[in-house]
């Protein structure tokens, strides 16, 4: 079985985004030219109403743009009979906003009821993933689809129909790993998986019952040792998987034993090899650990670890700085190197209190500006450093819920909404 | 007064999600974690 090894971080693909936060998952734009204000009348280049709502992400290659959406059950109108849930995957024109192609596909299982968590981010979640020859959706118990850049379905793959212990749905998007497509499918069968892109034959199942309730994308990362391991995130304990078989390499216990939805992040850190993990609820924490060596690493597998969390939204790392911006709408500078706190503040937000979550998006960084995208006051633009300061706050009327990550695109950003997706920025 | 406190913990239940359980192999019946690379 070919397996070729991809450089972390690798180079822009021509200022595509090819999954959730972007090429390398770091949530940081090869863009650097993006318009901080703008409105219905200023910089709005287009709006694309969708079928139905979703909380994946927008991404985007050679000039096409592709998002998922849900409709038939869990969406205002509809009857309460799941069986009529669809799912939808669209490809947009990057430059006018025209739709190219829509596929449909019905669910094939009995799906977690609408209530509870799943009514705040519903039945398409996961960001889709593309590359130059296919584009990869994840649509949980329908399986894993694959379409060429024109629409034609090229496989699906079952990933599993069971539910999580609490019908939370799933969320985790597509990773690409040289020839092969891996999914977190956590829900649907406790397992994460491992596809051939050009095919969609499974080649491995790496399964433990420990995954349950962790939501979030695995990423892949090299230890200070050199060797790449794909690692995982789940409720009190990390797993660093070996990606050409699905063994496990070596695990360590993190700080926060509830459920985990942020997204694992990766990175170097005084010069170590560093991967961050946030989340749980009650039981919360961050943590950062040292990649690589089968065997515990000089100073231990843990090099710091604190109480402070974010519950929804994936950190971003840059310049040894973590910032997030919390589903409450709270924001926090961590020392990366330490976890101290270097500040932290609340967002200006007229929504406050109860069971309101604000913020389900992650931070993007595109030049030297923090962009937060809040689920119904639109998008903070935020400064960079010790102390972010707000710049700007541009919402879009009428627009629904923003629960999905921005997408930075040349001189702007997809912004993606429960009812409508937009380019905003300059025309192209 | 126990019995608004059971309505009150049905309904935090059901706000978080629900009684739903998995539909397939028992948590106890799967390894905890996959198996290590030797």
């Amino acid at each position: 079985m070919p397996y070729v090894a991809i450089v972390l971080f690798s180079v822009w693909a021509d200022g595509n985004w090819p999954g959730f936060r972007g090429a390398g998952r770091s949530g940081i734009a090869p863009e650097t030219k993006v318009p901080e204000t703008w409105s219905e009348n200023s910089h709005l280049v287009w709006r694309l109403d969708l079928p139905g709502p979703g909380s994946s992400s927008p991404v985007h290659w050679g000039g096409k743009a592709f998002v998922t959406c849900y409709s038939g059950y869990g969406v205002e109108g509809t009857t309460g009979n799941a069986t009529e849930l669809k799912r939808h995957l669209l490809a947009v024109d990057l430059k006018t906003g025209k739709k190219l192609w829509q596929e449909d596909v019905s669910t094939k299982a009995e799906e977690d009821p609408y209530r509870g968590y799943i009514t705040e981010h519903g039945y398409a979640s996961s960001t889709p993933a593309v590359d130059a020859d296919r584009v990869y959706a994840y649509l949980g118990k329908a399986g894993l689809f694959a379409y060429d850049h024109e629409g034609k379905r090229l496989w699906q793959s079952d990933c599993g129909v069971e539910s999580d212990p609490r019908g939370w749905g799933s969320a985790a998007s597509p990773l690409l790993v040289g020839d092969w497509v891996v999914v977190n499918a956590s829900s649907e069968s406790r397992a994460i998986l491992a596809f051939e892109k050009s095919t969609g034959k499974q080649v491995w199942k790496a399964e433990g019952g420990n995954l349950a309730l962790a939501f979030g994308t695995p990423a892949l990362a090299k230890g200070t040792d050199g060797v790449e391991n794909l690692v995982v995130a789940a409720p009190g304990e990390i797993w660093a998987l070996n990606p050409k078989n699905g063994k496990l390499v070596w695990f360590a216990p993190l700080r926060a034993r509830g459920n985990i939805s942020p997204s694992v992040i990766t990175g170097t850190v005084a010069g170590e090899s560093i991967a961050l993990v946030t989340g749980g609820f009650e039981s919360k924490g961050t943590s950062a650990l040292r990649l690589g060596a089968k065997t515990e690493p000089k100073g231990g597998r843990v090099a710091w670890e604190v109480g402070a969390s974010c519950y929804v939204p994936t950190p971003l790392l840059h310049a040894e700085k973590l910032y997030w911006v919390d589903e409450m709408g709270a924001m926090k500078v961590l020392d990366a190197t330490n976890g101290k706190t270097i500040h932290e503040f609340k967002l200006p937000l007229a929504e406050r209190g109860g069971r309101s979550r604000p913020v389900y998006a992650s931070l993007v960084l595109v030049g030297d500006k923090l962009y937060c995208q809040t689920r119904r006051e639109g998008v903070f633009v935020l400064s960079l450093g010790d102390k972010p300061e707000v710049l700007h706050q541009n919402k879009l009327a009428n627009g629904g819920d923003f629960s999905a990550t921005p997408a930075p695109v040349e001189g702007g950003l997809l912004l993606r909404s429960s009812k409508s997706l937009y380019r905003v920025g300059m025309a192209p | 007064m126990k019995l608004i406190g059971l309505i009150f913990l049905m309904a935090l239940a059901a706000g978080c999600g629900g009684p739903a359980g998995p539909k397939g192999k028992a948590e106890k019946d799967r390894p905890p974690r996959p198996a290590m690379d030797n």
